[in-house]
């Protein structure tokens, strides 16, 4: 509760010293905004060409693409700049100053910079899903509102542990953006997409190996009934709780890590 | 040349971002060509067509170079833009340069081992025309794409941070462009709006005459546009810059 309190106050004095320069605080919502509106543009352009990916129309797309878009927005808003960014902290040595303070290392990152610019992208995000799910109102039920909530939540959860161990491969790395750009963000442009239009090891790396195909594609398959395997029903109802899981064991490799650091040498 | 070492150095500064970038860039060209092949699976011809197009454009992209806005734009709102006014060097001219060395060293290591491992794609699905043409065009390109960047850094004058307007730039021709999805299956009034602008002839212009025989009247027309275009950012860089240089005032030392 202290810890919401302290970082409450820290956004309004974000928000406060953004406002100072209006324009660009808005441009940088809107440019977000844009960037994922494009995104959108392009599945809606691929799916009048095509008719569907897959059996994928573009509602069913938007859900799929939606669900990953928004989980992900959410956790960047709080681990995006200084989280995953982390080396910058370390390779310029500002990490140190960090640890001579009171308050958990983790918990100072994530006050040290709000991702406002992710607001952009949440709303985006939400304009689409929502209006999806009016035109698809027919296949949602109570309890795929309620699963939608909780597989939400179990994608954030995701998305903040892959930003969290990334960010913590730098205690050991000194530089792990690039290899959070292919493992995070590159390979997670597949599960944009229905894994069934790629060969099956993919499907298997993005489920096992590199689990971001539960942030996303099993919750989508349980919410637009597209469930056709036991394996696939148990993945996309056991979502949240991997999600947590797995957060935890960021917790635990960044803890680690942390044990690890001796300082960069800066 | 000398910048051309320094950011080969830099680059390789880090072996493994290095190595990791390089598996990205083949990544992404593997996973767009997945989805080409499924999309097209019942008509062998399209995804020969779709194979080479993915693969050459994202060659292509690796010519443009997108650094030149925060360049100048990042001595511009950092102030160091001044100290730039007293060196007898032009911004401008510098900051290609530096990006032009940035384009060969991304070359040398992204897009060679790019190319290395699509050759057997590449040279499977033969049919390639206008090479000449094609270079030109890449050249001009080239030249468009920096001069447009270029002004976005000088307008950070005004808008004092630019990477929202160089993020919304960027969008812009990933769908405009015909870099990802060719404008020939773009819907109707999208199609018609890319077409009026000049975003086009930095990948579909290139790519379809790479992959067809086209009239030489359309060419010369093509190129002439082209070359308009061209004149009306560098007339636009010109008259910011010397905006910027009569509005400009510097305080301190």
């Amino acid at each position: 509760m202290e810890f919401l309190k302290i970082y409450g106050c820290y956004v309004k004095m974000f928000i406060k010293a953004r406002m100072e320069y209006r324009c660009s605080f808005f441009a940088g919502l809107f440019a977000n905004f844009y960037c994922y509106f494009i995104t959108y543009t392009t599945f809606w352009v691929i799916t009048q060409q095509f008719q569907t990916i897959d059996g994928w129309a573009f509602d069913d797309m938007v859900i799929l693409y939606g669900l990953n878009l928004f989980t992900y927005s959410v956790a960047a808003t709080f681990f995006w700049y200084n989280v995953l960014h982390l080396e910058q902290e370390i390779t310029s040595g500002r990490l140190d100053g960090y640890l001579i303070r009171p308050m958990g290392l983790l918990q100072q990152l994530v006050c040290s910079r709000f991702g406002d610019t992710a607001l952009g992208q949440i709303s985006v995000s939400l304009i689409f899903i929502s209006l999806c799910i009016v035109r698809i109102n027919y296949k949602m039920t109570i309890f795929t509102y309620i699963y939608l909530f909780f597989a939400v939540i179990g994608g954030v959860l995701m998305q903040m542990g892959a930003m969290i161990i990334f960010g913590s491969l730098s205690f050991w790395m000194l530089r792990s953006k690039a290899l959070a750009d292919i493992i995070y963000f590159d390979f997670r442009t597949f599960v944009h997409y229905p894994l069934s239009i790629f060969p099956s090891f993919i499907r298997i790396i993005l489920t096992y190996v590199l689990p971001w195909a539960i942030i996303n594609y099993y919750p989508s398959l349980i919410i637009l009934q597209k469930v056709h395997t036991t394996e696939e029903f148990v993945l996309g109802i056991l979502s949240p709780i991997i999600g947590i899981l797995f957060f935890m064991l960021s917790l635990s490799v960044f803890n680690r890590g942390l044990r690890r650091y001796s300082g960069s040498g800066s | 040349m000398h910048f051309f070492k320094i950011t080969i150095k830099n680059s390789i500064m880090y072996r493994w971002s290095a190595l990791f970038s390089i598996i990205g860039s083949v990544l992404y060209i593997a996973i767009a060509l997945m989805l080409w092949r499924f999309l097209y699976q019942d008509t062998p011809d399209m995804v020969s067509y779709m194979t080479k197009y993915t693969i050459v454009s994202n060659i292509i992209g690796m010519f443009y170079a997108r650094g030149m806005a925060e360049r100048i734009g990042g001595k511009v709102s950092s102030g160091a833009f001044v100290t730039d006014l007293i060196k007898p060097i032009n911004i401008f001219t510098v900051s290609w340069q530096i990006e032009l060395a940035g384009i060969c060293s991304d070359f040398l290591l992204r897009g060679l081992p790019v190319i290395l491992v699509y050759s057997p794609f590449l040279i499977s699905n033969t049919g390639y025309y206008n090479i000449p043409a094609v270079l030109i065009s890449i050249i001009l390109g080239h030249i468009l794409f920096l001069l447009v960047y270029s002004l976005l850094g000088f307008l950070a004058f005004i808008l004092i941070e630019i990477w929202p307007f160089v993020r919304l730039l960027d969008d812009t021709i990933r769908l405009l462009a015909g870099g990802f999805i060719p404008l020939a299956i773009l819907p109707g009034f999208i199609s018609s709006i890319a077409s009026a602008l000049p975003f086009r002839y930095l990948y579909s212009f290139p790519l379809e005459l790479l992959f067809a025989t086209v009239d030489m009247s359309k060419l010369i027309e093509n190129y002439i546009i082209l070359i308009i275009w061209i004149c009306l950012f560098a007339m636009l860089n010109i008259f910011t810059y010397r905006l910027a240089l009569r509005k400009a005032v510097v305080q301190g030392g």
